[in-house]
């Protein structure tokens, strides 16, 4: 059953050693691009994540470096060669500094 | 114009045949190849039980929002001119409030009218039958009841639901969707079906999707999921409306719904933003989302929409609108090839939002541009208006509101559309002309929005 936290990833159900898998992994997170006004408020500030890095275990895997062309609430997939048991974990990080992670075991 | 089916030469052959226009011989011609022997003549030949045209005649096609306005309007700009409204079912029933009654706020009969009483009342002709196709050629309605003529045709057939688009391929499947959780976007059974499951649902989740696209009533699965909540709560269930929304935030009137959602809803609703719908699963009640699966214990799944099937039987539909809609002019709303057929409502493919009160604004203007051509007059443009409460309480009836008038519409076909567009758009930096709204919910406004309700429904029958 679907968990509805904020962060979340997902791996499949079943899985093999050295198999290739699709891992999902998405945020809850505002987009704001820094160029939208409202009449009374003036503009928005900037606010979006702008940076997705993964670690295998201790090591980083990937690092995405997006921009405010990255969709609010960013749902972000990629293959892995599941080599060995270790966390799978995801660290986003927004344009005002804040960190958000979310960790999984991979468990072959 | 469409051409290659045989069937249309079929029904020209043997209306020729029947009539006995004489200037069809070709149409004979082509029908004669067609050797369906079991191909329905009597009911396409036979002539639509209805007085005779008394003078120039629109047939109007569907009895929604749109339709009725059309009629009444039509007979208002030209009282001399002979209407007819072909519309399916023998009942109106309004989609807009019937989430009220969802909620028991109302009751049916608040929200079920006449075609017998707004015909009446409004002079024009209430035809109960489906329209099956057109002879544009020679302006023929072919319907269930049998064909009529007509000097203007106005189509306002509302939508259907694009099944595909949520991952429901077979046909097998999307029956039993369907019949087990339907949308209840158009009216009728559906809100049948679905006021029962409200009414006996128990414990668990109440799954409700918001599709992708221009769907008809962007607040409509909002409100609908607050007035469910507000069941569950007035009940005190262990139950809870989840809300699995396509969009990444609430689409409209967000403030208003989220305060709702938060304050009222705590326990009994939950919103999940940037659900894409995949497939669903009917026998093991489960939504397959792109990224997750929501098992529930009922449902009401709403598809994408699409412009009414009749308008792609017609051979109508815009190749460049992936909602299916239909080819016209987007300031006019006829056909770019033919003065005489118009279509209005949400089979329209104009980006304004699929709603009664824009269908019913719209109609009226595009009644006048049809009897001003009539008589050799030329409208100027005027964008549709719209208003549009949502109830977000039951306890007691609060409502949040949105109104606004549109700009020309954003798609252009030509490139004068095009610079007229944008230039409107940028003179005032939004698609509106202005707009309006209170998302302050308050028991005034629960009060407008019953007010705003009657003010339209006496609009369409009185
Ligand atoms: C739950 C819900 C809540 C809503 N709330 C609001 C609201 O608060 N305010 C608001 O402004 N709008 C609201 N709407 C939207 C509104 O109902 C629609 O936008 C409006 O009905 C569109 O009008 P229409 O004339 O295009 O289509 P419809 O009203 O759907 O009418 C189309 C008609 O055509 C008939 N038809 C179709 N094909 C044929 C055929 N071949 N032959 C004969 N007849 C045919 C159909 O039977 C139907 O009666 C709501 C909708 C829903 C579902």
């Amino acid at each position: 059953m679907a968990s509805r936290r904020k962060t979340a990833i997902r791996l499949p159900r079943k899985y093999a050693k050295d198999e290739v898998i699709e891992v999902k992994t998405r945020i809850i997170h505002p987009n704001h691009n820094g160029r939208m006004a409202y009449k009374d408020q003036g503009y928005i500030a900037e606010y979006y994540v702008w940076k997705i890095e993964i670690f295998y275990g201790d090591e980083s895997i990937i690092t995405v470096s997006a921009s405010a062309a990255l969709s609010q609430n960013p749902y972000f997939t990629f293959m892995l060669r599941a080599t060995h048991s270790a966390p799978l974990r995801v660290v986003w990080v927004d344009t005002q500094g804040d960190q958000y992670t979310e960790s999984v075991d991979v468990v072959v | 114009m469409r051409k290659t089916i045989s069937r249309r030469g079929f029904l020209k052959g043997s209306t020729s045949a029947i009539v006995g226009a004489a200037g069809l011989a070709a149409g004979a011609g082509a029908g004669s190849q067609v050797s369906h022997g079991a191909a329905p003549t009597a009911l396409i030949t036979r002539h639509a039980d209805i007085p005779a045209a008394k003078g120039t005649r629109a047939v109007v096609v569907g009895g929604g929002w749109g339709g009725l306005t059309m009629a009444k309007y039509l007979k208002k700009e030209a009282p001399d001119w002979d209407v007819v409204l072909i519309e399916s079912h023998a009942t109106f029933m309004s989609c807009p409030v019937s989430n009220l009654w969802l909620a028991g706020l109302i009751d049916l009969e608040f929200i079920s009218h006449s075609y017998l009483t707004a015909a009446k009342n409004n002079n024009y002709i209430y035809f109960n039958a489906t329209v099956i196709d057109v002879d544009r050629s020679e302006r023929v309605v072919y319907t269930s009841g049998g064909q009529l003529t007509y000097d203007y045709l106005i189509l306002a057939p509302g939508i259907d639901y694009d099944w595909p688009a949520v991952g429901m391929l077979d046909p097998e499947e999307i029956h039993l969707l369907h019949t087990h959780y339907p949308a209840a976007f158009k009216p009728g059974s559906e809100h049948l079906t679905l006021k029962r499951k409200i009414d006996e649902f128990e414990k668990g989740l109440f799954v409700l999707t918001v599709p992708s696209g221009n769907y008809r009533c962007l607040p409509g699965p909002y409100e609908r999921a607050c007035m469910i909540a507000s069941v569950f709560k007035r009940k005190k269930l262990k139950a809870k409306v989840l809300l699995l929304d396509f969009n990444p935030k609430v689409k409209i009137k967000a403030e208003g719904f989220q305060a709702a959602f938060q304050e009222l809803y705590k326990d009994y609703l939950e919103y999940v933003p940037s659900v894409t719908v995949h497939r669903v699963d009917v026998l093991n009640k489960t939504v397959i989302g792109e990224f997750d699966d929501y098992q529930f214990d009922d449902a009401s799944i709403y598809p994408r929409v699409r412009g009414a099937l009749l308008i792609e039987t017609l051979g109508l539909v815009a190749e460049s609108s992936p909602q299916k809609e239909a080819r016209i002019n987007l300031f006019r709303n006829h056909l770019h090839d033919d003065l005489r057929v118009y279509v209005i409502g949400d089979s329209r493919p104009m980006g304004y939002s699929k709603s009664g009160s824009t269908a019913n604004d719209e109609a009226k203007y595009v009644a006048k541009v049809i009897v001003g051509l009539d008589k050799g007059k030329k409208l100027e443009w005027k964008g549709p208006y719209t208003s549009c409460y949502s109830m977000v309480n039951a306890d007691p009836p609060e409502a949040i509101y949105f109104g606004s008038q549109y700009l020309p519409p954003l798609i252009a076909h030509t490139p004068m559309d095009m610079e007229r567009t944008v230039k409107a758009w940028i003179e005032r930096g939004s698609a509106f002309a202005w707009r309006d709204q209170n998302m302050n919910r308050s028991p005034e406004m629960g009060q407008a929005m019953y007010a705003w309700a009657y003010g339209y429904y006496k609009d369409l029958f009185g």
